[in-house]
């Protein structure tokens, strides 16, 4: 990923970036709707579903009312896959290169890939901690969270 | 010809129950107040990292939960554990200052490893000493299968 040309989304105080190039458009929130129980938007001529993580990228079904927009990425072919919900979200550059995250710090099924520590002189707060991933990973990340979610809500009827 | 029988080694309390110790050569820094930040969809017992002088360190934590713990500074020692370019080093969060101790040969024979639970998979020998068996640890260890794998057998993912 290029470390000039990312979006940062903002979930809570979880920093997370993508790449610009796979950000499709931001929606409003108000253009998100409810259909046949699923979060969708509108995207081109597409409907994609919506999800909402919170600062554990953990899926949230409560509303956060706080989060104003519903970013629609896409895959390498500019379909647009999902939308996410955040309270934020910023186009990034620095020069401060990637770090990898250590294996022993992620799960293995983790979408997070590098930290990027954004410690410019002129700011006297905290650092900057912002969080990379990608497009692929994601929605790796979101099958499996669906999967589960699935798993356990069958199980839960079964007993 | 003289034959050297005292060593001396740094006792460390890393929360868990255990007291643990590390030979000199393995200790980076220790620093209280360390700043750190949560990683999300990490393990509770290393879930934390830091950034220090352009890298990023993990924080190997295994007093969570433990309500013995003093929380009034964030105490870590920074041990070596390895050579490659990345992640050459290991944070393990202490509860109390280390201390040095110093030690007779003699005391490494009645050593058994089997006494220090998770910790065993990450000694490289140990000493009997105020009535504990304690084990002495090889950093670089603490990255490996052995050890990893018995931590998550127990823990949960933060």
């Amino acid at each position: 990923m290029s470390d000039t040309n990312f979006v940062v989304i903002t979930l809570g105080s979880l920093n997370l970036a993508l790449p610009a190039s796979e950000l499709m458009l931001i929606n409003e929130r108000e253009k998100v709707t409810m259909k046949h129980g699923i979060s969708m938007t509108q995207a081109s001529d597409w409907q994609v579903p919506v999800y909402q993580l919170n600062e554990e990228l953990r899926l949230v079904r409560k509303r956060n009312n706080k989060a104003l927009y519903c970013a629609v990425f896409s895959d390498t072919n500019k379909r647009p896959l999902w939308g996410l919900i955040c309270n934020q979200v910023t186009q990034k550059n620095t020069s401060q290169q990637p770090i990898k995250i250590p294996q022993i710090s992620k799960h293995p099924h983790s979408p997070l890939i590098n930290v990027i520590v954004d410690n410019t002189p002129e700011k006297d707060s905290e650092d900057l901690w912002i969080f990379t991933t990608t497009t692929q990973a994601l929605t790796h990340y979101l099958e499996r969270s669906l999967s589960n979610e699935h798993q356990d809500q069958s199980i839960n009827m079964a007993c | 010809m003289s034959t050297k029988t005292n060593q001396s080694i740094w006792l460390a309390e890393p929360g868990d129950g255990f007291s643990i110790a590390f030979a000199g050569s393995s200790i980076e820094e220790f620093a209280m107040n360390v700043k750190r930040r949560s990683v999300p969809l990490s393990y509770d017992y290393c879930c934390q990292l830091v950034y220090r002088h352009g890298e990023l360190v993990p924080v190997v934590d295994l007093s969570m939960g433990n309500t013995q713990t003093d929380q009034r500074f964030y105490a870590v020692l920074f041990l070596h554990a390895g050579k490659s370019s990345e992640h050459k080093i290991i944070g393990l969060h202490l509860t109390e200052p280390p201390r040095k101790v110093i030690l007779n040969d003699k005391d490494f024979s009645r050593f058994d490893p089997e006494q220090c639970g998770h910790w065993k998979n990450a000694a490289l020998s140990g000493y009997f000493y105020e009535g504990k068996h304690i084990p002495l640890i090889d950093p670089k260890s603490m990255r490996s299968d052995f050890f990893i794998d018995e931590l998550n057998q127990t823990a949960m993912i933060a």
